[in-house]
């Protein structure tokens, strides 16, 4: 047994409401021993060796903040590319600035060519949003170099703009590409299903061996930015499971990560995914800081970036119809071959209709086989009815959402397609607090950065892009935004009991803040600096002052 | 569009979850047709193939002792149909089997690709659900899409039902895929050069001897039919001048003497004109059907400017 580390800080927010506010805590081979002051931990303190850290006297600490929405393979090959996008990304190794024309975009990819100083190496620029940016062709790439390999990505991901060297350098047939259907080889452009001319191309350069490694640990850097100490992969396999689980023991399994995944599987959908015989196998491989539990994500309509939700009544604007992942018969039988092994099921849910469905089929296996403390999980929550927000509460489920699709989406959305009533509306925080409903907050990122106090600052404000309050009814709570990123992300991981909040017995993993939430005016809850975390009982400074 | 030479021609098969696609694709590959047909499928589990006619087992990918493979795809489906288009030894035909959310218009787009040439799109329907699967809360637009983006409907499962489910199942398709061919069958049975597109059908509503539509209908047709010889570039110069309200035209043109038969559609405003790929000994002559959008058809224009293209109309 260890000695007691006793943190002393400023203020403790345990986000425990028995005792919401402490100034000390003991800490013991990666558990919390007491918390409280350090007169009401005496009785430890006499009993056993220990050490005062009065590192944090001037520092308020949290519960290890929780994103259970966050795909680390898909953050690795994302990382690779330069973000030159309209909104504003803090990354370790810079803070992005948001690019809001055209010329400032070219511009800014030529600084990136300007400085790289190996001639050949090719850049990837992802971001790139015709709203903001305006076209970008081939011959724009070309004005800034006709010999490195330029890449522009849409923010999207479903459409790719190459320069002459990029189209070299990935051997594209330019002859064979003229009759492509949705491709524009004039324009080195590669859209939607012309884009599978060279997605192949650019993962296996992105996801090489030699790159992957990097990449991970630029991953491990941003999860660390944002002062996470756990985050759930839900959706593990999205690039194959044998290569995802590779990369994560040789990335996060070892004593230098400061934080834990939890991985979720999918149920297998045409091939992708796992069959139930392998949910059941996969906790068997169980490491410290990867763990695999009784989740499966399962999937109902289409992305909300793309708008390709299901709306109900009256549809889209445009007239364009949304998605659906799988049949609905299909999703119902998966969701009751999970429901009837106990496993607890997250269903992403985009738009209205997804989530009626995701709810619909609730209903159905509650009568056929009534289950307690299910966790059904509604993830996204995008475009939702307020009857909903009320029926989610009535068959006791619970919401994991993306508020950044306010900040981000519902000044564009409520002109084009969705409408302002819709758009206004979506993530209706305010409509589940109202119903009783725990939710916690998850960035998905590159959906959204992963800054759990962005994304808190999101709810409790519902401030957009373009600086305009949408629908204050649908506000979340300050007190319930902090628990969306702490107790109740832990309690729909099914981790409440080890992580989430600061109480005895529990794991020692704590974000250090250089102010307390509580004490600022929530329009400055994002710009709050984050000192670095603290992951079951060992500091973690970051690695820069932000 | 017309097929670029070697390219492999591509039929996509659509249709909602149960509508009988698996059970039709597995008749077909186990067919006695002559034609070597790879066939795409999302997962091999429900595809069950005689093991008698089996030839090979390779992966994702099974040979069949008549030529045809049935290839699971589980990556991406456009890479697949690539990887088949570059194969030694490429099919006559490819399908795919679209999963039954998709909309099948945009997985026939996939096969617009150097070496390859989207056919057609065929949907089932099954006879038994589609009606009440087009009213559907969270699948009526998807399955009434579907079957608008087909040229080929095949109503399934007709022996599972009376004339007054029939019905409304013909009554559903004529809304929503007016201009469609329509085949009914049971078990998934249809004529192998029917789903190939090698034989065209008319759809009866369309036909010559149907009635017209009542007022309210969204498209109108005018048929033309000649037992005169029919010069046959006039003709096709002919129909692609007519007004862009012509959605659709198409027929047979049958030549005096023992040369081949052709086929004419016309979709939008482009115009193909194929050889029928079986000598079909009729008479001389030609049979067209046109359909444009209620309101725009001028039956009277359209057989003026077919009659200049008889043989003993056409000046030198």
């Amino acid at each position: 047994m260890s000695e007691i580390t006793v943190f002393v800080a400023r203020n403790i927010r345990t986000m425990e409401p028995s005792l919401p506010e402490a100034t000390a805590v003991a800490v013991r081979d990666g558990r919390i021993v007491e918390v409280g002051s350090l007169k009401t931990l005496q009785p430890w303190l006499d009993a056993y060796p220990h050490t005062v850290d009065r590192t944090f006297e001037k520092h308020v600490l949290m519960p290890g903040f929780i994103d259970p929405h966050l795909h680390p393979s898909l953050a690795a090959y994302l990382l690779q590319c330069d973000f030159i996008t309209a909104m504003e990304w803090q990354l370790p190794h810079k803070t992005v600035a948001p690019v809001r024309t055209r010329e400032a975009w070219l511009t800014r990819l030529k600084e990136l060519h300007d400085a790289e100083s190996e001639p050949l190496l090719p850049i990837f620029a992802w971001g790139h949003h015709r709203n903001w940016h305006g076209e970008i062709w081939r011959d724009d790439l070309n004005a800034i170099s006709r010999t490195r390999p330029l890449i522009l990505i849409h923010r999207s991901f479903h459409e790719t703009v190459m320069n002459d060297a990029a189209l070299k350098y990935f051997d594209i047939d330019e002859e064979k590409m003229r009759n492509a259907h949705q491709v524009n080889i004039e324009r080195g452009h590669f859209y939607e299903a012309g884009n599978r001319h060279v997605r192949a191309q650019l993962a296996s350069y992105l996801l090489s061996p030699q790159r992957l490694g990097p990449a991970m640990k630029l991953t491990t850097d941003v999860i660390h930015l944002g002062g996470h100490t756990t985050v759930g992969d839900m959706a593990f396999g999205l690039f194959g499971a044998e290569l995802e689980w590779g990369a994560y023991v040789a990335a996060f399994d070892n004593d230098a990560t400061p934080f834990r995944v939890e991985l979720i599987p999918t149920l297998s959908i045409g091939g992708v995914g796992a069959n139930i015989e392998q949910v059941r196998k996969y906790p068997e491989r169980n490491r410290h800081r990867l763990r695999f539990g009784k989740h499966v994500k399962l999937f109902t309509d289409g992305a909300f970036f793309s708008q390709l939700m299901q709306l109900g009544g009256p549809g889209y604007i445009d007239g364009h119809d949304g998605e659906w992942l799988m049949t609905p018969e299909q999703f119902e039988s998966n969701a009751r071959a999970l429901w009837n092994e106990g496993m607890n099921i997250h269903v992403h849910c985009t738009g209205d209709m997804g989530v009626e469905l995701a709810l619909d089929t609730l209903e159905k296996l509650q009568w056929e086989r009534p289950r307690f403390n299910h966790r059904y999980t509604i993830e996204h929550f995008g475009i939702s009815t307020a009857a909903q927000a009320r029926r989610i509460a009535d068959l006791g489920a619970i919401v994991s959402a993306n508020p950044y699709y306010v900040y981000e989406l519902s000044d564009i959305y409520s002109r084009e397609g969705v409408g302002f009533e819709r758009a206004s509306q979506m993530v209706r925080l305010g409509s589940l607090s109202r119903n009783g409903v725990p939710f916690a907050l998850h960035s998905d990122f590159t959906m959204a950065p992963a800054r759990p106090l962005q994304n808190a600052w999101i709810a409790v404000n519902r401030i957009n892009a373009a600086g305009d309050v949408l629908c204050p009814n649908e506000r979340a709570t300050l007190e319930e935004a902090m628990r969306a990123i702490t107790i109740n992300a832990a309690y729909v991981l099914g981790l409440e009991h080890e992580i989430g909040s600061i109480s005895i017995g529990k794991k020692a993993d704590f974000t250090v803040l250089e102010a307390d939430p509580y004490d600022t005016p929530v329009e400055k809850l994002r710009d709050i600096p984050i000192w670095g975390t603290i992951f079951e009982g060992t500091p973690f400074p970051l690695g820069r002052k932000q | 569009m017309a097929d670029r030479p070697n390219s492999i021609p591509v039929i996509t098969i659509g249709g909602y979850l149960g509508a009988g696609k698996t059970t039709m694709l597995n008749a077909l590959l186990a067919g006695d047709h002559g034609r070597r047909i790879s066939v795409l499928v999302n997962d091999f589990g429900s595809i069950s193939i005689d093991e008698k006619l089996i030839l090979a087992r390779d992966g994702d990918v099974v040979t069949l002792v008549n030529g045809c493979a049935c290839c699971s795809v589980s990556g991406d489906l456009g890479e697949a149909l690539d990887n088949i288009a570059r194969a030694r030894t490429p099919p006559d035909y490819i399908m795919v089997e679209a999963s039954g959310v998709a909309d099948p218009a945009r997985i026939a787009a996939l096969a617009r690709s150097p070496g390859l040439a989207p056919r057609s799109t065929v949907v089932l329907a099954d006879c038994e659900t589609v009606t009440l699967r087009a009213d559907d809360k969270f699948v009526g637009r998807l399955v009434r899409r579907q079957l608008a983006g087909a040229d080929l409907v095949v109503l399934n499962k007709i022996d599972l039902v009376g004339d007054e489910q029939l019905g409304a199942a013909r009554a559903l398709v004529a809304r929503e895929a007016p201009i469609a061919d329509v085949v009914e069958a049971s078990h998934g049975l249809v004529a192998a050069d029917l789903l190939l597109g090698a034989v065209g059908t008319l759809r009866p509503a369309f036909a010559c001897d149907a009635p017209d539509q009542d007022a309210a209908a969204t498209y109108q047709s005018h048929c033309w039919r000649t037992t005169e010889a029919v010069n046959i570039p006039a003709l096709r110069d002919a129909i692609a001048a007519l007004p862009a309200t012509v959605v659709r035209a198409k027929g047979i043109v049958m030549p005096q003497g023992d040369g081949p038969g052709f086929e004419i559609h016309r979709v939008g405003e482009r115009v193909n004109v194929t050889p029928l790929a079986h000598a079909r000994r009729t008479a001389a002559g030609a049979e067209l059907v046109f359909i444009a959008l209620a309101g725009t058809l001028h039956r009277n224009a359209i057989d003026i400017a077919l009659n200049a293209c008889l043989c003993g109309e056409v000046r030198a």
